[in-house]
C-alpha cells in the first residue's frame, strides 16, 4: 500500500510539470508565436495578478479552508480604489482598498473560525454580498481614471519584464519562505494537517483560521489596486473567474484541498500551466464561451484527481 | 520515595444537567511511582484526567503538586505545572514529520523567525537514540506504522520535561515487543523521578507496571492499595461492584458445515492470498497485530473495498466481492471497529437505526414506509438484546457504548444477516456488557448463525473462537484449533 | 456540604427555564423574523398586504421554490449543487427551441432529460470520488461555468422568443407555477418521509459511511440526488421562460444562489442528514416576502443581492448556534 502510495504520489507530483511540457511541446507545434520571448513575458504578466491572490490562496487551502469571495472582493476594490484616487488621492485610494480587503477578510474569518461555518457557504454568502455592492456601486458600468503614475505602476517593465510580475515573483518567493521555514507557516501546515492535533499542543487554530481570511483579504485588495492601474479602470466585472482559475492553480499544483499539505512552487507551477493553457486557447482562437466550458471542465477534472489521489476514492 | 507529587483532593463536578461526575474524589500520586488508574467506562477518570489537565474546572477539591496548591484555568496551565496526557487517540498531524510533530506548537526559531530545522532534528534524533527506537523522522507521519506513530507520541510527550505523565491505553496499539520497550521506558522515567499515572483495561498490565492501583466507580474513590495487596478477581469486582463468578460464558462448540469459503483473496497492495472457511454455528477468532491486515480482510469479504483478485463460495454458491449491498444480499453483516464513525448515525433514533439494514420489511406495498411495522421491530430487538434506552426514538448518541453496540447488531439481526463480521465487538464497552455482548455471540451462534470475531484482547479470542486464524502484515500466518492455541504460540506467530 | 448539593440544583433549574425561553425562539426565529418582515413592510407601504400582492409574492418564488425542492435533497445528504442556475438559462433556451421544432410534450420531455443527464453526470463525478460538501462546491462550482458557457453557445448569445401557444405556453401562466411548486412540495415530502429512498438518502446525509457499511449503494444515491437535481432544475427553466414566453441565456444566474438562501433560511443544516420540504416551503416564503418588500420599498436588484448574502450568512450561523447549543448540552449529558 505504502509504495502504491508513493508511485502514485511521485506521478502526482510530477503531473504539473510534465502537463507544462507537453502543453509547451503541443502549443509549440500547433503554433510558431507561442515559443517566443514576447509571448512568454505575456504569459508571465497575464498570471502574475491573479497568481498574487494564489500565493495567499494556498495559505488558506494549507490552513484547511478556501475562499470563494476573492473574486468580488477584486472587483470592489477596483471600483472603490478607482473612484478614491480620482476624487481624494492615491494614498487615500490604497488606504480605503486596503481597509475594504482587511475587513472582508476580519468577517471571512470571523465566520469561519469562530461561528464555524463551512467556509464555502461563509465565503460564498460573502461573495454574493460583494458582488452587490460592486454592482450598486457603479450601477454595472465600469469607472476609469487615467493616471499616469498609476498607469506606470500597472504597465512600466524593468528590464523588459513589467513590474507586476516581478511583484508576482516577489509574493511567491515570500510565500515560500514563510511556508516553509518560520513558525507561522508550519503552525498552518499542522491547522490544516490536523485541527484538533494543533490546538491540543497549543497551537492558536481559531486565529490561524481567522488570519489567513485577513491575509487573503489583503492580497486581494493589493492585487485588485494593481489591475486597477494597469487597466485604469475599476468594473464589478472583474474577477469573475478569480476564485475558479485560482484554486485550480493551487491544486493542479499539487496542493490538496484536504488541508496541510502544499507549496509556494507548487501554485506557481499550477499558475504557469493554468496561463499557457489559457493562452493556449486564445493563440488557437477558442471562441470565450468555449473557453468557459473548457476553464469548468478543467476545474472539474482538477477537483476529482485532487479527491481521487487523496485517498477519499 | 514516599513523597506525595500530586494530590488532587475532595473533588467533586457536577455537569450542567445534574450529572454527578465525580463525589469527593481524592486521589494522591507518589513522587516517581506508576499509579494505575482503573475503572468502567463513565466511571468517573477522564473527567479526572480532564480536570487534572486544565479541561474542566472542578465544583469543589483543591489540586496540588509538590504541596503548593494550583488552579488549572486550560490546558497550558496544566503543560505549565509539568502535566502531559497521552491520549488513546494518536495526537499526530499525518502530513507532518515525526521531527515536526515532536515540536508541534512548541518551534524554536532563531532571531530571524526561522525555524532552527537542523538543532530540532538532531535533539529529536538523539532523544529517540536514547529511548532505544529506530524510525524513518523525516517522512510524513502518516506514512508510519501504527506501533511507530504511537513511539512519535510517546516521546513528544516525555520531550516536554514533564514530571506527571498520564498514559491513557498507551499499548492499545502496539506489539508485545514494543510494548516491553514501552514498559522500559516506563521504568526508566520512575528512575528519573517522574511519575506516571497509568489508564488501562488490560489489568495484567496494572500489575506488571504499577505500584499502586486506584479503583473508580460511580464518580467516587472505591479504593486506593497496593497492586500487591490485591488480585485481578478483586479489582474487577470493585470497578463493576458485584461479585462475578466467570468473565466469559461457558462455551458448548458444535460447528457445522462451511458456509463461507475464502481463496486466495488479495487486495491492491496489501492482502497477500488470504483463504479460510467459516462454519456454520463457529466463531472464528480473527488475532493479530493492528495494522496486520484484520479489519481490511473483513472489509473486503464485505465488499467495501477494492479487491483486486481471489474467491468466495457461501454455502456453496460463489458470490462476488463486488459492493456492500452484494454483500448485505448474500446475508453477510458487518459490525464496524468505530460504531459511531462507520456503524452508526448517532444523531438518529434507535428505531432508524436498526431498520436501515432491510427497509423492506418495514414498508406496505413496494416503497412505502410502514411506521408502526418500524417500531415493532425495534422493540422486539430492544426486548430481546436487553438494549438498555428509555425508549426507540432515544438518539444512539445518548446510548452507552455496549447499548450501541447491541444496536449494531440489531441492524444485521434484523437484515436477516447469517454470517456476523464482528470488528473488535468489545471496544470501549465496561465489563459488564462485554459479558452480555459475549452471551449474545453464544447465543447467536446456536441459533445457526456464524461469526468471524476480529479482537485484540486475547483472554476473549481464546474464550469464544473455535479456531483462531492469525495475521501478519496482510498474510494469514496460520490457523491454531481452540485445543493448542497459547498466548505463546499466537504472539509468535502475530509477530512474524 | 449542604449548600453546595443545593447550589448546583438551583443553577440547573434557571438554566431549563432561560434555555426554555431561548429554546422557544431559536425554533421559531423564522416565523417571528418573517411577521417583523411583514409588519414593516406593510407599514411602509400598505400595499403589502393585499391579495394581488400576495398572488405576485407566490407568482415571484415559484421558481425559486422549485429549484429549492431540488437543492433540499442535494443539501440533506449532506453536498451542494451550484450548477442549477446554469442548468436554467440552458433548459429555457432548449425547451424553446425544441417546443419550437418538435412541439409542446416532446420539447419539455427534451428538456427536462437534459437537465437530468447533466445532472447524472455531476452524479457520476460525485459518486466516482465519494465527494462530500467540499467536493460538491468546486465540481458544480465548475459545471455552473461549463453550462453557462454552453448556454451561451446553444444561444448564440441572443434573446429566444417564443410564439408558440399551447401547453408549454400555459405552464407558467396564471397561478399553475404556484400550482407547480407546491404539487412538487407535496410529492418531495411524501417521497423523503414516507418511502424507503427517502429514509436512505437522509442515512447518506447523516453518515456516508455508515450508510455504505449498512449495505446501502450510496454512489447510487448520489447520482440519484444530483439526477433529480437536475430534472427540478429543468422544470424550473421551463417555468421561466413559459411564464415570460422567451428565453435568455442568462437568465438562470443568480438563481441557485436564491435557491440555497430559501434552504438554509427554511432551518436546513448544511451538515446533512436532517431538514425536511416543509423547511424548505418556509424558507421560500420568507425569501419571497422579502424580496418583495424590498421590490415594494424600491430597493434595486443590486442590493438585494447584497441582502441576499448576508441573509444566507445570518442563516447559517443560527444554524450553528442552534446546534452548538444542543450538542453542548449532550456532551454536558454524557459526561
Amino acid at each position: 500500500m505504502l509504495e502504491k502510495a508513493s508511485i502514485l504520489n511521485t506521478i502526482k507530483n510530477n503531473i504539473v510539470v510534465l502537463a507544462l511540457i507537453g502543453l509547451v511541446l503541443i502549443m509549440s507545434i500547433l503554433s510558431k508565436s507561442f515559443l517566443t520571448v514576447s509571448n512568454i513575458i505575456n504569459i508571465l504578466t497575464q498570471v502574475s495578478i491573479y497568481g498574487i491572490v494564489a500565493c495567499a490562496m494556498t495559505f488558506a487551502i494549507i490552513c484547511g479552508e478556501f475562499d470563494l469571495s476573492v473574486g468580488s472582493l477584486l472587483a470592489v476594490v477596483t471600483i472603490v480604489f478607482i473612484d478614491m484616487a480620482k476624487n481624494y488621492g492615491f494614498i487615500a485610494a490604497v488606504a480605503a482598498s486596503l481597509l475594504i480587503g482587511a475587513l472582508v477578510g476580519v468577517i471571512n474569518g470571523f465566520l469561519v473560525s469562530r461561528v464555524k461555518i463551512s467556509a464555502f457557504v461563509a465565503t460564498l454568502s460573502l461573495m454574493v454580498s460583494l458582488k452587490g455592492l460592486a454592482l450598486f456601486y457603479t450601477n454595472g458600468k465600469p469607472i476609469n481614471y487615467v493616471h499616469d503614475g498609476m498607469y506606470n505602476l500597472g504597465n512600466g517593465s524593468f528590464l523588459g519584464l513589467p513590474y507586476i510580475v516581478y511583484m508576482f515573483f516577489g509574493f511567491i518567493a515570500v510565500s515560500h519562505i514563510v511556508l516553509k521555514y518560520t513558525k507561522f507557516g508550519r503552525n498552518l501546515f499542522a491547522t490544516g494537517g490536523n485541527m484538533n492535533v494543533a490546538k491540543m499542543a497549543g497551537i492558536n487554530v481559531v486565529y490561524y483560521k481567522f488570519i489567513i481570511f485577513v491575509i487573503l483579504g489583503l492580497v486581494t485588495s493589493f492585487a485588485g489596486m494593481i489591475m486597477a492601474c494597469r487597466l485604469n479602470s475599476g468594473n464589478s466585472l472583474f474577477g469573475n473567474d478569480l476564485a475558479m482559475s485560482v484554486v485550480a492553480a493551487v491544486v493542479i499544483g499539487g496542493t490538496s484541498l484536504s488541508g496541510g499539505r502544499g507549496s509556494a512552487i507548487k501554485t506557481f507551477l499550477g499558475m504557469l500551466v493554468i496561463g499557457v493553457l489559457f493562452n493556449a486557447l486564445l493563440i488557437l482562437g477558442v471562441q470565450a464561451n468555449w473557453q468557459d466550458v473548457i476553464k469548468g471542465l478543467i476545474l472539474i477534472t482538477v477537483v476529482s484527481f485532487d479527491a481521487f489521489f487523496s485517498g477519499k476514492g | 520515595m514516599n513523597e506525595t507529587t500530586l494530590e488532587m483532593v475532595h473533588i467533586s463536578k457536577t455537569f450542567v444537567g445534574g450529572v454527578k461526575a465525580l463525589q469527593d474524589v481524592t486521589f494522591r500520586v507518589e513522587k516517581g511511582s506508576v499509579h494505575g488508574l482503573v475503572g468502567e467506562n463513565g466511571a468517573g477518570k477522564s473527567t479526572l484526567m480532564k480536570i487534572l489537565d486544565g479541561v474542566y474546572r472542578p465544583d469543589e477539591g483543591t489540586i496540588r503538586i509538590d504541596g503548593e496548591p494550583v488552579v488549572m484555568g486550560n490546558t497550558r496551565d496544566a503543560a505549565a505545572a509539568g502535566i502531559s496526557l497521552i491520549f488513546q487517540e494518536l495526537n499526530l498531524v499525518p502530513t507532518l514529520s515525526a521531527v515536526e510533530n515532536a515540536f508541534l506548537g512548541r518551534l524554536t526559531t532563531d532571531r530571524f523567525g526561522f525555524v532552527k530545522w537542523k538543532e530540532q532534528r538532531r535533539k529529536f534524533v538523539s532523544f529517540l537514540d536514547g529511548l532505544d527506537f529506530a524510525l524513518d523522522v523525516d517522512v510524513p507521519v502518516g506514512r508510519l506504522s501504527i506501533a511507530e506513530k504511537q513511539m512519535v507520541e510517546i516521546a513528544k510527550a516525555l520531550l516536554i520535561d514533564s514530571k506527571i505523565l498520564v498514559m491513557d491505553e498507551p499499548t492499545a496499539t502496539l506489539t508485545s515487543n514494543e510494548i516491553d520497550k514501552l514498559f522500559n521506558i516506563i521504568r526508566n522515567l520512575e528512575r528519573h523521578g517522574i511519575t506516571v499515572i497509568y489508564i488501562s483495561h488490560r489489568l495484567e498490565e496494572i500489575f506488571q507496571i504499577c505500584q499502586k492501583v486506584t479503583v473508580l466507580r460511580d464518580g467516587r474513590v472505591i479504593d486506593t492499595t497496593d497492586v500487591s495487596d490485591t488480585s485481578r478477581t478483586e479489582i474487577i469486582e470493585k470497578m463493576v461492584g458485584r461479585k462475578i463468578d466467570v468473565e466469559f460464558p461457558p462455551r458448548d462448540y458444535s460447528p457445522g458445515d462451511a458456509v463461507l469459503e475464502v481463496k486466495d483473496l488479495f487486495t491492491p497492495g496489501f492482502l497477500r492470498d488470504i483463504s479460510f472457511s467459516l462454519r456454520k454455528g463457529e466463531i472464528l477468532g480473527i488475532s493479530g497485530l493492528v495494522g496486520s491486515g484484520r479489519t481490511e480482510v473483513a472489509r473486503a469479504i464485505f465488499g467495501a473495498d477494492k479487491v483486486e483478485k481471489g474467491t468466495m463460495s457461501i454455502n456453496g454458491r460463489n458470490v462476488k466481492f463486488h459492493s456492500t449491498v452484494l454483500a448485505k444480499h448474500n446475508s453477510l453483516g458487518l459490525v464496524p471497529e468505530d460504531r459511531k464513525e462507520e456503524g452508526l448515525a448517532v444523531d438518529f433514533n434507535v428505531s432508524r437505526n436498526i431498520s436501515v439494514t432491510n427497509l423492506s420489511k418495514v414498508v406496505s406495498g413496494k416503497i412505502f414506509l410502514n411506521r408502526r411495522k418500524e417500531q415493532s421491530i425495534a422493540e422486539h430487538y430492544v426486548k430481546e438484546l436487553g438494549i438498555k434506552t428509555p425508549s426507540i426514538f432515544q438518539k444512539v448518541q445518548n446510548l452507552s457504548g455496549g447499548n450501541q453496540q447491541k444496536v449494531v447488531l440489531s441492524k444485521w439481526l434484523h437484515a436477516d444477516a447469517d454470517i456476523l463480521i464482528l470488528d473488535e465487538p468489545t471496544r470501549g464497552i465496561d465489563v459488564g456488557a462485554k459479558f452480555e455482548i459475549y452471551v449474545l455471540m453464544n447465543e447467536l451462534v446456536k441459533r445457526g448463525k456464524s461469526i468471524i470475531m476480529i479482537s485484540s484482547e486475547l483472554p476473549e479470542i481464546f474464550a469464544l473462537s473455535d479456531r483462531i486464524l492469525v495475521m501478519h502484515e496482510g498474510r494469514l500466518k496460520g490457523c491454531v484449533d481452540k485445543d493448542k492455541a497459547t498466548p505463546e504460540i499466537l504472539m509468535e506467530m502475530a509477530i512474524g | 456540604m449542604k449548600s453546595s448539593t443545593v447550589s448546583p440544583k438551583k443553577s440547573v433549574q434557571s438554566y431549563d427555564y432561560l434555555d426554555r425561553i431561548v429554546g422557544i425562539l431559536r425554533k421559531y426565529a423564522l416565523i417571528v423574523a418573517l411577521i417583523i418582515l411583514i409588519i414593516v413592510a406593510a407599514f411602509i407601504e400598505p400595499r403589502f398586504i393585499s391579495f394581488q400582492n400576495i398572488r405576485n409574492v407566490l407568482n415571484q418564488v415559484s421558481v425559486i421554490g422549485i429549484l429549492a425542492c431540488g437543492m433540499t435533497f442535494v443539501i440533506i445528504t449532506g453536498c451542494i449543487d451550484l450548477s442549477v442556475g446554469s442548468v436554467i438559462s440552458i433548459t429555457g433556451i432548449v425547451v424553446i427551441k425544441m417546443v419550437k421544432r418538435f412541439g409542446d410534450f416532446p420539447g419539455i420531455i427534451m428538456a427536462l432529460m437534459l437537465g437530468a443527464l447533466f445532472g447524472f453526470l455531476i452524479g457520476l463525478v460525485m459518486a466516482r470520488i465519494n465527494g462530500r460538501l467540499g467536493e460538491s462546491f468546486m465540481v458544480t462550482y465548475g459545471a455552473q461555468t461549463a453550462l453557462a458557457g454552453l448556454a451561451m453557445i446553444v444561444s448564440g448569445g441572443l434573446f429566444l422568443m417564443s410564439d408558440t401557444f399551447g401547453f408549454f405556453s400555459r405552464i407558467g401562466k396564471g397561478a399553475n407555477p404556484i400550482v407547480i411548486f407546491l404539487a412538487l412540495i407535496l410529492i418531495c415530502q411524501v417521497f423523503i418521509k414516507r418511502t424507503t429512498f427517502g429514509r436512505n438518502i437522509y442515512f447518506l446525509g447523516a453518515n456516508p459511511e455508515a450508510a455504505k457499511l449498512s449495505g446501502i449503494n450510496i454512489g447510487r444515491y448520489r447520482v440519484l440526488i444530483f439526477t433529480l437535481s437536475g430534472a427540478i432544475a429543468a422544470l424550473a427553466g421551463i417555468v421561466l421562460p413559459s411564464r415570460v414566453a422567451a428565453a435568455n441565456p442568462t437568465a438562470g444566474v443568480g438563481y441557485e444562489l436564491d435557491a440555497i438562501a430559501a434552504v438554509v433560511v427554511g432551518g436546513i443544516s448544511m451538515s446533512g442528514g436532517s431538514g425536511t420540504f416543509l423547511n424548505t416551503l418556509m424558507g421560500v416564503i420568507v425569501i419571497g416576502v422579502l424580496g418583495n418588500a424590498l421590490n415594494i420599498m424600491n430597493v434595486t436588484s443590486y442590493p438585494q443581492m447584497i441582502i441576499k448574502g448576508i441573509v444566507i450568512a445570518a442563516a447559517v450561523s443560527l444554524d450553528m448556534w442552534n446546534r452548538s447549543i444542543s450538542e453542548g448540552k449532550e456532551i454536558l449529558k454524557n459526561a
